[in-house]
């Protein structure tokens, strides 16, 4: 990121190639569409170079990287952007499985967290797929690390009254793994 | 939420987390809500994810590159292609033809798997328009058409990338896409283009196909007449 900062384009394309996966994941979970998330992915990386003045060394790379991110994810919010695009035909649906009830289940999460408000679908999203813990979380939103904790599982809940009503069945009721 | 799950909403998530905790545990024991909310999070795990096209690292490079002339694939191909023409006239040596003939197949994979990778489905449909000009048989093209028929968001992409791979003898790969399209995508048009693809292949699970009931009666009636088609010319699917 250091070159980064002085002007070196290559490097950050290596970040690129580093970190879009990732990225990418993040903004396919937050809104289910994958052209807004290409473009939000490559965008971010843009937005890195031009705010890497910004960027202070003793920092985590990555934990500034997502607060650019969550940036991003909230002036998308606000416009509206997430809400709309709900894909008809999405490439995992044809590759990850043979069973139809495990797809028609995975569907159903997948609808019920984009029903969710976009600052609980975010948490979520955080906390389960991006793999980052409380406390980064609460450094990133800017609340104490409990806070988090507390909105995770109250999003959890409302997550599966969501799914509950979608699925119209307590399908869940029960059973841990 | 009884108090005692608000009491626990902390530990709770330090329980999802992978913190163990007795107290939980019990919680979890006597509460049917907070139960269900741990299996919903053990699931959330299992949703898979589509990985990002792998074009998108090039994609982001040339944004970097500073704008130059060869922005489009098809100047770069014209410019080869002049190349060629050039070469032939000056020569007009039958090495030189034979040279330009594989320079223009050439420029044809590329410009169809350019095209391909668009954002714009008119320009995809291009792409698979291009690939029909292909007369070899390219593993690469076949393997794009067939990502295309998998997993192009527009049924209109999906159909013409099926028709697309018709004129080519189709590898397992192919086959088995069509094989879970037929279980996966919505659309009955697709399904029926996918019987098309696994007919061609003598796909030996297609008879059994037309015991599933959950397939719109208008690809199980299509698939019978593909099926006694197929019987009435003394074909098999072996």
């Amino acid at each position: 990121m250091t070159a980064v900062r002085e002007g070196d384009t290559h490097a950050l394309g290596v970040l690129f190639d580093r970190h879009h996966a990732a990225l990418y994941r993040y903004f396919f979970r937050l809104s289910g569409s994958p052209a807004a998330s290409e473009d939000l992915t490559q965008d971010l990386f843009l937005r890195l170079l031009r705010k890497s003045s910004t960027w202070d060394a003793s920092s985590r790379f990555t934990s500034w990287m997502y607060r650019i991110a969550h940036n991003s994810f909230i002036d998308a919010a606000r416009r509206g952007k997430w809400e709309t695009e709900m894909p008809e035909h999405q490439e995992f649906i044809a590759v990850a499985t043979h069973s139809l009830e495990r797809d028609q289940e995975h569907e159903l999460l997948r609808r019920a967290m984009l029903a969710l408000p976009p600052d609980k679908r975010e948490l979520l999203v955080l906390s389960r797929y991006q793999g980052m813990k409380y406390e980064q979380i609460g450094e990133l939103l800017g609340v104490e690390t409990n806070t988090v904790k507390v909105r995770v599982f109250r999003a959890l809940g409302q997550l599966r009254e969501i799914y509950m009503k979608m699925s119209a069945a307590p399908v869940l009721e029960g059973g841990t793994r | 939420m009884n108090p005692k799950c608000q009491e626990l909403q902390v530990e709770l998530a330090d329980y999802l987390a992978g913190s163990p905790s007795a107290g939980v545990e019990a919680h979890l024991l006597e509460c049917d809500s907070c139960r269900a909310n741990v299996a919903l999070w053990h699931r959330m795990a299992d949703v898979p994810v589509a990985a990002p096209a792998t074009a998108l690292p090039g994609q982001f490079r040339r944004k970097l590159t500073p704008p130059r002339r060869s922005v489009a694939p098809w100047l770069a191909a014209a410019a080869a292609l002049l190349a060629g023409l050039t070469g032939y006239w000056a020569g007009g040596r039958n090495n030189d033809l034979t040279a330009l003939r594989k320079e223009v197949r050439g420029l044809r994979e590329v410009v169809a798997l350019s095209l391909l990778d668009q954002r714009s489905a008119s320009e995809r449909l291009r792409g698979i328009r291009f690939s029909t000009a292909i007369e070899n048989e390219d593993p690469e093209v076949v393997a794009a058409l067939t990502r295309t028929l998998r997993a192009d968001p527009s049924v209109d992409v999906r159909l013409a990338a099926a028709d697309a791979l018709r004129r080519f003898r189709l590898p397992q790969s192919t086959r088995e896409t069509a094989w879970q399209l037929l279980h996966s995508d919505d659309s009955p048009l697709v399904h029926i283009a996918a019987v098309d693809l696994l007919a061609a292949a003598r796909d030996p699970r297609l008879p059994a196909l037309a015991a599933e009931a959950r397939l719109h009666p208008s690809v199980i009636e299509y698939l019978q007449a593909v099926l006694s088609n197929k019987q009435n010319r003394g074909n098999t699917f072996q």
